[in-house]
């Protein structure tokens, strides 16, 4: 059966070595054996390096060069800084290198200087001889022995703090004999073995000799060691050929395995699966510890159970010289080789229990089932009751579905996916129907990766630890756009965490292009994120200005909506003129109020004003800031602008502020000066006349002890007239050209207010009135004289008579007046007013009507 | 009114802010209040609220420093030049005395970038320093909701300051996340239209965070001010705008002084329709009032009789009952004879300083009329040459350019050397911005000139955009020529003259000015509620200040499955006044909602009246 072809029997398990790629995208002649080389978790990026200690020809410039896992370049760097001595991939698929003075780089995938860090001192002096990179909670880590065999831990390389461990007892001149990291959930140790002693170390300085329980054998020295992904399980390798395995706090011995050969191993690593086995009984663990010699491949399980594959070797390489790389992920072992790219793991149990020999596991049986249906067989109904029977249709489907979703080849996939449909079809469940789902989408996006183009080599266990979030990140940082923007688009993620956030981080990509031109380029973007809501213009252009790329982001910027965004950004780019449109654009004034401070601090005054003269909705902000904070500037502006009209009513606006008089008439013979420069003639007049009423009033101040301060022309004339200087009044009417209207008023209300009735009679009879009589009585009236009002009655009018004495508020009179004569409508507005506070008139005045409207 | 958009829930939004704003900043403190807000914080917290909040003393904002008080002092005040420099010599004057103490500034509704920019220049701005409060709207009444900012209309109008749109433009997209988006807007002037752009993109950058709320409002009219002038500046005659003329309302609020109580005390009187009596007589004609008044005086003392000739047991229960109910009415009823007393004294005795109000609405009737100018100038002189009250002249005088779209230059001239030699030579000035306003302006006689020589100074500049639009501007000016009779007459808002009004059952919105006038703000209102548009309006609209827009929802949405609550939210109107709104106006529309079965909800950025509006654009210098 083609299914369990790469299967071997593993005691009660079954152990399979699955081909990802063969061959590989790369050229055969490449070498393995004699590069540096490391291989990531999660879907096996290769990175390579000539070993500068095999002295190539590139000396001490090798190059780098990055694969995805099928081996197609990605990119390649030459190395130009100190010696490299070795390479690993972080958690987030950065490409760490560690130079032989301790000195951390980090770069992308494109080779790209991300940055770097260094390991103390004591690297530097002493160099560092080996290095372990492992992947705690914390995120990546990373261990360096220094030459003095001094071990330096690093426990994120993200907040690079170097931390030095306990030394190991008894080291003198030589290394330790082998060591390894013990990843730990806060903080990382070291287990290293001084021949036969083994101690763990942590950074506190302590230092605590380890004794592996229940050894029985008595070697001298252990040679290698390794510990699990997870930190559980520890291996130690003797000089004697014999591999003790146990727990990784050495209390539990799982087993001790003679392999008969007592070379160092080429590399000695766990194969587990890491990601399930917290939920797993011990002896159920899928767990096995691989060795490598050249050209041999041990795999040893904890009761002793083992296989032997045989490694293809690199023809090219001298025998004896290992050319495959090991590299333990969360769920098996990658091994590349020139020609492959294989995965060691245990068959899942859902596999197995379909695909065994014999299985009458309930997976199984519907496979069965949906095989015999294929064919029309009768089986197939045989096969079904056999599962309805026993109710274990639902765990049928259930395995056939996590079955597929193990599966590499999608044909396997394929014909398990369709056995689960089959049986779906006779067990209604929801859950099984979103597992299904959830299957099928997840295949698909698996198989998408896996295709050698991406080559992200993913398991379906692996990508539900990683998460698809985490997977599309990781497809937009190796820039597959296209993809990643298919996913989310499949997935329906909601657009502004998945589609729109993919087009953004494509045109933060696209702008750092330089060989596209600006227009084009802003062009394609704007095309592209048309449809996309949520895209931040501003982010865009912001990378776009990392990149020096500044025309593009201006022009990137035209399609920001955000218009503090867009401004914000023109600012710092030193666009203040082109900010101050937008900023206007934007109807908000307080932004476009910034944006002017701004220009205002970064050019000079002419530029200044000639920038903000071409927005006028600037421009009278700007007005309106001088008139509150800089008078003077507002002055100039206006003199620039040959806007003497609105300068001259400056200059009156100072004239009125200040108490000063010498200050009040300098202000208002620059107003004058204004108002002629613009041929305003009123302006010219009234600014003269109000002069010269200055002049007056200091004169007549001089004269009397009045204060005419601030006093109308009016009110300077009714002073004049109420401290009885007429002479001095009339002089102003001529100079002034009072109307008689006017000094009439002044006259009656003035004689009146000095209670000089006999004059106000008088007056009243020098001239027929202009204004008639009636002030005459209200002013009497108001100052308390109602007996001069009759004097004035009869020069009334006749038929004004009655509403001169309403206007006045004798009612009383008005009532008899108009009863005397007779008069309809007196009456009736008689009436009106009486209101309530006359209700004797109101009944007299209404007699009268009613007498009147009988008639 | 039942299922009318509840706007208090508006005063709870910014009460909400406040008390967040006022716990982040721990401990005991002292408030200090920008005058201009005390009656606006007045109305969406109170004393009591206050104390619970950690608030110790309240202090009003002046130039005077304030030494006093604890160590943790909030100002909450209006984004002003004058507000930024007090604070900086209060704290300055802390630091001479060498007192350590906590500053908060809350500017309400934010914090501009010139506050910021002065405070740093007077050395005292520091991080964490400022907070924006925003406070949106006031619910003044059930139908009625304010921003309380008076100083929009000048800074619009007048400076061409659009800072405060932004403020209405954020007031506008507040009301749709709350009470869902407004389908149907339409619009009439410049500011509105800055506005409903602003509108837009103000909603546009929230995201796409649409309200899963059905739109409980179907239309929206946005009004400039400036495209109605007239109404403001006419003596108002209903009750509650009689009440505002002469008392002034703020906030919502009447002070009642001791002619009115009759007693020692004033008494500060809440306005709004929980008072059942006020809200039957608020927007009568004024001489439906006393009338009213009286008959209801009479119910009551009806009311308080029958308890005289009342058994013990029915007594018990009318105490308990009916009792509290009929005292408050009484109190109130007491509070508006009073008021009503106070107004027709005003009315019938006129003053010396205020003139006969007979004679000013015969005059301001004229006007509107288009009758008898000479005998109006005559009278304004008159006006002038008694030295009545300023601003009634000025009223009067804007009346009459508004109503003639501006003065001849002859009588232009005339009546303002006349003022000034009456009022004072700084009014030069006070005409001046009027000028800028549109108030009061002078009527172009050399057309073509005035263009030419525009232009020519444009060309200067070299900017040919706006020289152009300068250009269509200066010719939609001229053929604005005497637009408010045109207007007047194509909306028919003056009747004919001799017609009899009935002024008891009012048939129109013309009942507001005695039938003389029926606003042109309410007119335009009805026939964009009623025509869903300005379709077929245009040779109207063209006339007035300004362009005019209209967005609609789809027919077809409208016709789907919303249908039920839809229909609803299509009878709800909101009216927003960019300047302000008077008390006429809001009378108005109240009648017209209740003629045509809709709920009108209008939006303001302030009350406003004749003088209010005035007093805004004269220059107090000193």
């Amino acid at each position: 059966m083609s299914e369990t072809i790469d299967w071997n029997p593993f005691g009660q398990k079954t152990i399979r070595k699955c081909t990802l790629y063969s061959p590989m995208c790369w050229k055969s002649n490449i070498d393995l054996s004699r590069k540096l080389s490391c291989i990531s978790k999660y879907g096996g990026l290769i990175a390579l390096s000539n070993d500068e200690s095999q002295g190539s020809k590139a000396g001490n410039r090798p190059d780098v060069t990055i694969y995805n896992a099928a081996g197609k370049e990605i990119s390649t760097f030459r190395w130009n800084s100190g010696a490299l001595i070795g390479m690993a991939w972080t958690h987030n698929d950065d490409l760490l290198c560690l130079q032989e003075d301790g000195q951390v780089l980090i770069y992308n995938v494109f080779g790209q200087f991300q940055r770097s860090f260094t390991m103390g001192k004591d690297c530097r002096d002493n160099k560092v001889m080996e290095f372990e990179v492992f992947i705690g909670q914390q995120g990546t880590g990373l261990v360096a022995m220094s030459g003095l065999f001094r071990f330096l831990l690093v426990n994120n390389v993200d907040d690079p703090k170097v931390r030095i461990l306990a030394d190991v007892p008894g080291l003198k001149t030589t290394p330790p004999s082998s060591w390894c990291v013990l990843p730990g959930s806060r903080t990382s140790k070291v287990l290293a073995a001084n021949d036969n002693d083994v101690y763990l170390l942590d950074q506190g300085g302590h230092c605590s000799q380890q004794i592996p329980t229940g050894l029985t054998a008595n070697p001298s020295s252990y040679i290698s060691m390794a510990v699990s992904v997870d930190g559980k399980h520890v291996a130690l390798y003797m000089n004697t050929g014999t591999i003790w395995i146990g727990s990784s706090d050495f209390q539990e011995k799982y087993c001790e395995f003679n392999t008969n050969d007592g070379r160092r191993p080429k590399q000695l690593l766990w194969c587990c699966d890491s990601i399930t086995s917290n939920t797993r009984r011990l002896s159920d663990r899928d767990i096995a510890i691989v060795v490598y010699w050249p050209k041999t491949l041990l795999v040893v399980g904890p009761k002793k159970d083992w296989v032997r594959y045989s490694v293809e070797e690199d023809l090219n390489v001298p025998s004896g010289m290992a050319s495959a790389v090991l590299s333990a992920d969360m769920d098996g072992i990658r091994i590349v080789t020139v020609n492959r790219h294989d995965f060691l793991q245990h068959v899942p149990n859902a596999v197995e229990g379909i695909f065994k020999v014999g299985s009458m596991a309930p997976g199984a049986l519907l496979n069965d089932a949906a095989k015999e249906y294929n064919h029309q067989s009768e089986k197939a109904d045989e096969y079904l009751r056999m599962l309805l029977d026993n109710g274990q249709l639902p765990e049928a489907v259930e395995k056939c579905t996590l079955a597929a979703a193990a599966e590499f080849q999608p044909r396997i996939q394929k014909l398990l996916l369709s056995a689960a449909s089959f049986g779906k079809s006779f067990v209604p469940s929801i859950k099984l129907t979103d597992l299904f789902v959830n299957t099928c989408q997840n295949l698909r996006i698996l198989n998408a990766v896996r295709d050698f183009n991406i080559g992200i080599a993913l398991t379906a266990a692996q990508l539900q630890h990683l998460t698809i979030n985490c997977l599309i990140d990781r497809l937009v940082s190796r820039r597959e756009f296209q993809l990643a923007f298919h996913i989310c688009k499949y997935l329906k993620i909601p657009e502004d965490q998945g589609s729109s956030r993919i087009l953004s981080h494509w045109a933060c990509y696209k702008v750092q292009q330089s060989n596209v031109d600006d227009t084009s380029n802003a062009r394609a973007i704007r095309d592209k994120l048309q449809s996309a809501r949520g895209v931040s213009y501003a982010d865009i252009a912001e990378k776009a200005v990392e990149s020096g790329r500044k025309d593009l982001a201006i022009k990137l910027l035209e399609f920001e909506p955000r218009a503090a965004e867009q401004v914000r950004l023109l600012s710092k780019l030193g666009k203040h003129t082109l900010a101050l449109e937008k900023a206007v654009m934007s109807g908000n004034t307080d932004l476009a109020y910034s944006a002017i401070a701004r220009l205002r601090e970064r050019t000079n005054l002419s530029e200044f004003l000639v920038a903000i003269r071409q927005q006028p909705i600037a421009y009278k902000l700007y007005l309106k800031s001088c008139r509150e904070q800089n008078e003077q500037m507002l002055k100039d502006l206006h003199e620039q602008e040959d806007n003497f009209i609105e300068l001259a009513h400056c200059h009156i606006h100072d004239s009125c502020s200040t108490f000063r008089p010498e200050d009040r008439v300098m202000s208002l013979h620059a107003a004058l000066d204004s108002f002629s420069k613009a041929r305003d003639d009123f302006g010219v007049k009234a600014t003269e006349e109000q002069l010269q009423l200055l002049r007056d009033q200091t004169n007549f101040e001089q004269q009397t002890d009045h204060s005419f301060a601030e006093l109308s022309m009016h009110d300077t004339i009714h002073e004049l007239l109420i401290t009885n200087q007429l002479k001095k009044a009339e002089q102003l009417r001529k100079q002034y050209k009072v109307n008689d209207k006017r000094w009439w008023w002044l006259r009656i209300q003035s004689l009146a207010e000095i209670g000089s009735f006999n004059e106000l009679e008088s007056f009243s009879k020098s001239k027929k009135s202009p204004i008639g009589y009636l002030p005459f009585i209200e002013m009497c009236m108001k100052y308390n004289a109602p007996g001069e009002v009759p004097k004035y009655i009869s020069k009334v009018s006749q038929e004004k008579r009655v509403s001169a004495l309403l206007k006045v508020g004798n009612v009383k009179a008005a009532a008899d007046l108009a009863i005397q004569t007779r008069n309809l409508v007196d009456l009736d507005m008689t009436l009106k007013r009486c209101g309530v506070e006359h209700r004797e008139i109101a009944e007299q005045v209404k007699g009268a009507l009613m007498q009147l409207q009988r008639r | 009114m039942e299922s009318f958009p509840d706007v208090r829930i508006l005063k709870a939004q910014a009460r909400e802010q406040f008390t967040i704003l006022l716990g982040n900043f721990y401990g005991k403190k002292d408030l200090v209040i920008d005058p201009s807000l005390m009656t606006v914080l007045d109305r969406i917290t109170g004393l009591q609220f206050l104390k619970e909040k950690g608030v110790d003393k309240v202090y009003k904002l002046e130039h005077k420093e304030i030494l006093g008080g604890g160590n943790k002092r909030v100002y909450i005040v209006r984004p002003s030049v004058k507000a930024m420099r007090h604070i900086a010599a209060h704290i300055h004057s802390d630091r001479r005395a060498e007192k350590m103490r906590a500053y908060k500034i809350f500017m309400v509704p934010r914090c501009l970038h010139v506050c910021e920019s002065i405070l740093e220049q007077e050395g005292v701005f520091g991080p964490n320093l400022i907070e924006d409060l925003n406070i949106g709207f006031i619910p003044l009444d059930q139908d009625i909701i304010s921003l309380e900012n008076p100083a929009l209309l000048n800074s619009v109008f007048m400076e061409g300051d659009f800072t405060w749109l932004h403020t209405v433009a954020h007031s506008i997209v507040g009301l749709q996340t709350t009470f869902g988006t407004i389908p149907n807007v339409y619009g009439q002037g410049h500011a509105a239209k800055i506005v409903e752009s602003l509108t837009n993109t103000l909603t546009s950058e929230l995201g796409e965070k649409k309200s899963p709320l059905q739109h409980q409002i179907g239309h929206l009219v946005v009004l400039d001010r400036d495209v109605d002038y007239v109404t403001p500046l006419c003596s108002q005659v209903t009750y509650e705008g009689l009440l505002d003329d002469i008392f002034e309302i703020k906030c919502g609020v009447v002070d009642f002084g001791p002619e009115v109580t009759k007693t020692e005390k004033s008494v500060k009187t809440m306005l709004n329709s929980e008072d059942s009596l006020f809200s039957e007589i608020r927007d009568r004609h004024f001489t439906n009032v006393f009338p009213y008044l009286s008959a209801r005086a009479k119910e009551i003392q009806a009311n308080y009789d029958k308890s005289h000739s009342m058994e013990l047991k029915d007594l018990k229960t009318f105490v308990s009952s009916e009792l509290k109910g009929l005292k408050q009415e009484h109190r109130s009823l007491t509070l508006h004879i009073g008021a009503s007393e106070v107004i027709m004294k005003h009315k019938t005795k006129g003053s010396l300083r205020r003139g006969d109000l007979q004679d000013i609405l015969h005059i301001e009737h004229s006007l509107l009329e288009g009758s008898d100018f000479r005998e109006c100038v005559n009278y304004i002189e008159e006006c002038i040459h008694r030295q009545y009250d300023m601003l009634l002249t000025l009223r009067l005088l804007c009346l009459l350019s508004c109503t003639t779209s501006g003065l001849l230059p002859k009588d232009y001239n005339n009546l303002k050397h006349k003022f000034l030699h009456s009022y004072g030579f700084e009014h030069m000035l006070t005409f001046f911005n009027l000028k800028k306003a549109g108030l009061l302006t002078e009527a172009q006689t050399g057309k073509d000139t005035s263009i030419e020589s525009n232009l020519n100074k444009l060309a200067d500049s070299r900017t040919v955009g706006s020289a152009v639009s300068y250009v269509t501007s200066s010719l939609a000016a001229l053929q604005k020529k005497d637009w408010f009779r045109t207007v007047s007459k194509k909306l028919s808002l003056i009747p004919k003259p001799g017609t009899e009004y009935n002024l008891k059952k009012p048939s129109d919105m013309a009942y507001v000015f005695g039938g003389a006038y029926t606003p042109l703000t309410c007119r335009l209102v009805e026939q964009a509620i009623q025509r869903q548009g300005w379709g077929g309006l245009e040779d109207v609209l063209r006339h007035l200040p300004g362009s005019n827009f209209e967005k609609l929802e789809a027919r077809s949405a409208k016709a789907g499955k919303s249908a039920s609550s839809g229909e609803q939210a299509s009878k709800v109107a909101l009216v927003y006044f960019i300047g302000g709104v008077t008390y006429s106006e809001v009378a108005a529309l109240r009648f017209l909602a209740k003629q045509k079965g809709y709920r009108i909800l209008i939006a303001t950025t302030a009350i406003i009246n004749g003088n209010r509006m005035l007093s805004s654009f004269v220059e107090t210098v000193r």
